[in-house]
């Protein structure tokens, strides 16, 4: 070959390696920033779908604020609510028309779930109509409870006694 | 007898001695040109498939859709609630009754003087437990609890009236 055509060859492949080169390099870089733009995408996408379940759970807790208070009424939200609810029943034995005393106040916790329980005993005597209707009213107290025992003893013709040991839930899901 | 000079030139003739058919050396233009842009060509096809493929493959990368089965399931069982709720108003009405079943409407005020006279002689036992017509609260309130005299004001989740009889 002539010494010129020699020289058009090295440029013919010079210039073809750098073309190659180049368009490795842009491959490349489409390539890297395409894996870059997914993985943010999908980023983009998991934080939208967390702002719409907690639109969701907000929307859902301000629709259920006053049902949830009501259900929490029926709980003792901790030990000491006890007092008040020891008040409540000493409250109602005159309307009823017995005479009440308290024994003893429990905190048991149960191997169920872990749910705690104020195990609180009542004695309590009266005419034997009055002892069961009271007997009743405790059953049917506003909270979420079970008596645990009840036993009915007469005395004499006219006055029965009773004992009735309940237990009243514990609970504050709020927390 | 080939003497050494002779020799030497046999041997160059043998060893310089061109092939009878010699290799062509001839460039045609049209074929060369044709194998580069084939090549050429080739080459740009298989870029521009590369290309497509990788453009289809990311066409819909930067859409951002709600895709429902990554949001998290949030359960509220509104029945469940609802039934409780409606369970315990029950229970609490029946409360409200076993607590009003004791109860007799207030008499008229003079009748209940007469009669708060009358059992205030009359003793707490249970033997005279006839059926009198209404008797005031406040007065067998004190005969039965004794001692422990509680308000007879109703606490907040029991709702009394005023003024509440006991019935015998």
């Amino acid at each position: 070959m002539s010494k010129s055509t020699k020289n058009i060859v090295l440029i013919s492949i010079i210039i073809f390696v750098a073309s190659a080169v180049s368009l490795g390099v842009m491959a490349y870089q489409v390539k890297e920033q395409g894996n870059q733009l997914s993985s943010h995408v999908a980023t983009l996408q998991a934080e939208s779908a967390q702002v719409e379940s907690y639109n969701k759970l907000k929307k859902i807790s301000e629709e259920t604020t006053e049902d949830r208070d009501l259900l929490q009424s029926y709980f003792l939200e901790k030990e000491s609510n006890s007092i008040d609810f020891l008040n409540l029943v000493e409250s109602l034995a005159p309307q009823a028309g017995v005479q009440l005393d308290t024994e003893g106040l429990d905190v048991l916790e149960t191997g169920e779930n872990g749910a705690k329980w104020i195990e609180v005993s009542f004695v309590f005597s009266a005419s034997r109509e009055r002892v069961q209707n009271f007997i009743k009213v405790l059953e049917t107290l506003p909270y979420v409870l079970r008596l645990t025992s009840v036993e009915m003893d007469g005395m004499s013709a006219s006055e029965w006694e009773a004992r009735v040991t309940m237990q009243v839930q514990i609970l504050d899901y709020d927390k | 007898m080939i003497n050494k000079k002779e020799f030497s030139k046999i041997a160059k003739r043998i060893f310089h001695a061109k092939s009878s058919l010699q290799n062509p050396r001839i460039m045609n233009p049209s074929r060369e040109w044709g194998i580069g842009l084939l090549i050429g060509f080739a080459f740009f096809i298989a870029t521009a498939g590369w290309s497509a493929q990788t453009y289809l493959s990311n066409k819909n990368v930067g859409d951002i859709t709600s895709d429902s089965s990554q949001d998290e399931v949030i359960v509220y069982r509104a029945s469940m609630v609802e039934a409780a709720l409606k369970a315990y108003e029950q229970r609490n009405q029946k409360h409200q009754q076993l607590l009003n079943k004791t109860y007799v409407a207030p008499p008229v005020i003079e009748e209940i003087v007469e009669e708060d006279t009358v059992d205030e002689t009359s003793t707490s036992s249970e033997n005279a437990e006839a059926v009198l017509p209404e008797q005031s609260l406040e007065v067998n309130a004190e005969e039965v609890s004794g001692a422990e005299e509680e308000p007879s004001e109703p606490t907040e989740p029991v709702e009394v009236a005023p003024d509440v009889l006991l019935s015998e």
